[in-house]
């Protein structure tokens, strides 16, 4: 189980800081939000899209995309049918089957839905874990909220792998001939081996001089080159879809 | 220094048990119509209530759930899960808080599960504009299962490593 979605590159959008990305991320997610015309939803959804494919490449966005298109069908198909309310575009026989109020409502949905997840993919892809953690904690993340965190990320590719551990173990106790695995008792097994984690692993941070001093310090990130041009660009290119708002 | 010590356990309890959480999430999915999943989180999420009390599972909770979602693939999702998982965790924790062996109390906070979970994700998911009410409901059926099922699950669970684990209570706050 891996607990990071990074994908190595070397794309413009992965030389940028950590934290104008935060920043972009943040600015497009609420920009969706704020799309009023047929162009801006158009633009909510194309623009990260777009940065998503030239940073990551055309197989890693298309996975991305193939992971929401299902939505996105039952969105079209369902949505105008139930919101047949004002005025009718499409009818058959009398019955309404898409009004420009349906078409708005689901264009809409797509839009948000799609700005949302293309940017956060965009973030997560694109930066490692630890960097993004880093980076929340030069905005002043609280460091007990950062160091958990980043504990949890670490813990999760561990109690995965051992659960695969545990399942395998528990399949071999099966009659022969049945397949699978008792559930059970392997997620009662992997539950008690976490839990027994959990005193060693603060006698751990105890030891590595956790709680020693009354406040820890914010530990610098280095400027990359081109640090102020990064802060531009990561605000202009999601501010820029407010002027077809 | 008992209090120091009492941080750093608290933060070790709280990082593995959103550990489990997410673990539990992304070991099982059956994915939904709506472009979600159904899964084991709410097994997890339950019995860090049933454990640990309401403060540990409202935050291993939401925060398990939010990183499942996060590196899953699901990341749209992440900030309902959060909000959705922990209120589950929070009200089920104060409901068993006083006796998490009482039979009546266990079926309020299962019911209450169920309730949070289902609505939460209806309302929240037609609140942000992430859906329509006509598609959000599709969930619900898969929702309830989910929620019902992982809050007698979490039992099970919570009374095996009782079992296995004795000194569990201890690190109750």
């Amino acid at each position: 189980m891996n607990a990071s979605s990074y994908i190595h590159g070397d794309s413009f959008y992965h030389r940028f800081d950590v934290r104008p990305k935060l920043i972009s991320t943040l600015l497009f997610a609420a920009i969706a939000f704020a799309m009023r015309s047929w162009a801006g939803l158009a633009a909510a959804f194309l623009l990260p899209l777009a940065l998503l494919f030239v940073a990551v490449g055309t197989r890693e966005a298309w996975r991305c995309l193939l992971r929401l298109l299902p939505l996105f069908a039952i969105l079209v198909l369902f949505t105008p049918l139930q919101e047949r309310g004002g005025t009718p575009l499409f009818e058959a026989g009398g019955f309404v089957i898409a009004t420009e109020e349906g078409i708005w409502t689901v264009a809409r949905i797509i839009s948000r839905l799609g700005a949302l997840s293309w940017a956060l993919m965009l973030l997560l892809l694109t930066a490692r874990n630890e960097e993004i953690i880093r980076g929340l904690r030069a905005f002043h993340m609280p460091y007990n909220a950062a160091l958990a965190a980043s504990m949890v990320l670490r813990f999760i590719p561990h109690l995965g792998l051992l659960f695969s551990e545990i399942r395998d173990s528990m399949s071999l106790r099966l009659d022969e001939g049945r397949r699978g695995y008792p559930m059970l008792p392997s997620i009662t097994a992997l539950t008690v081996a976490a839990i027994r984690m959990i005193p060693e692993t603060a006698a751990a941070l105890e030891e590595r001089g956790f709680g020693r001093m009354a406040k820890m310090p914010n530990e610098p990130i280095p400027r990359p080159r081109g640090y102020s041009l990064q802060w531009l660009l990561g605000a202009i290119i999601p501010l820029s879809l407010l002027i077809v708002r | 220094m008992a209090d120091r010590n009492r941080t750093a356990l608290r933060i070790s309890l709280v990082a593995i048990m959103a550990a489990v959480v997410a673990v539990f999430t992304m070991v099982i999915r059956i994915p939904s119509p709506i472009g979600g999943y159904i899964s084991l989180c709410d097994a997890a999420v339950s019995f860090a209530a049933y454990a640990f009390g309401p403060f540990t599972g409202l935050i291993a909770g939401g925060l398990g759930a939010a990183f499942a979602d996060l590196i899953g693939g699901f990341p749209q999702w992440a900030l309902i899960s959060f909000i959705v998982h922990g209120i589950e965790a929070l009200l089920m924790g104060l409901i068993v808080r006083k006796d998490s062996t009482s039979i009546p109390m266990l079926i309020i906070a299962a019911l209450i599960a169920v309730i949070v979970v289902s609505g939460g994700y209806l309302m929240l998911t037609t609140l942000f504009g992430l859906t329509v009410f006509s598609e959000a409901i599709l969930e619900v059926p898969g929702n309830i299962v989910q929620s019902a099922v992982g809050a007698v699950l979490g039992l099970v669970l919570y009374s095996g490593v009782r079992k296995a684990y004795r000194q569990l209570d201890d690190l109750r706050w």
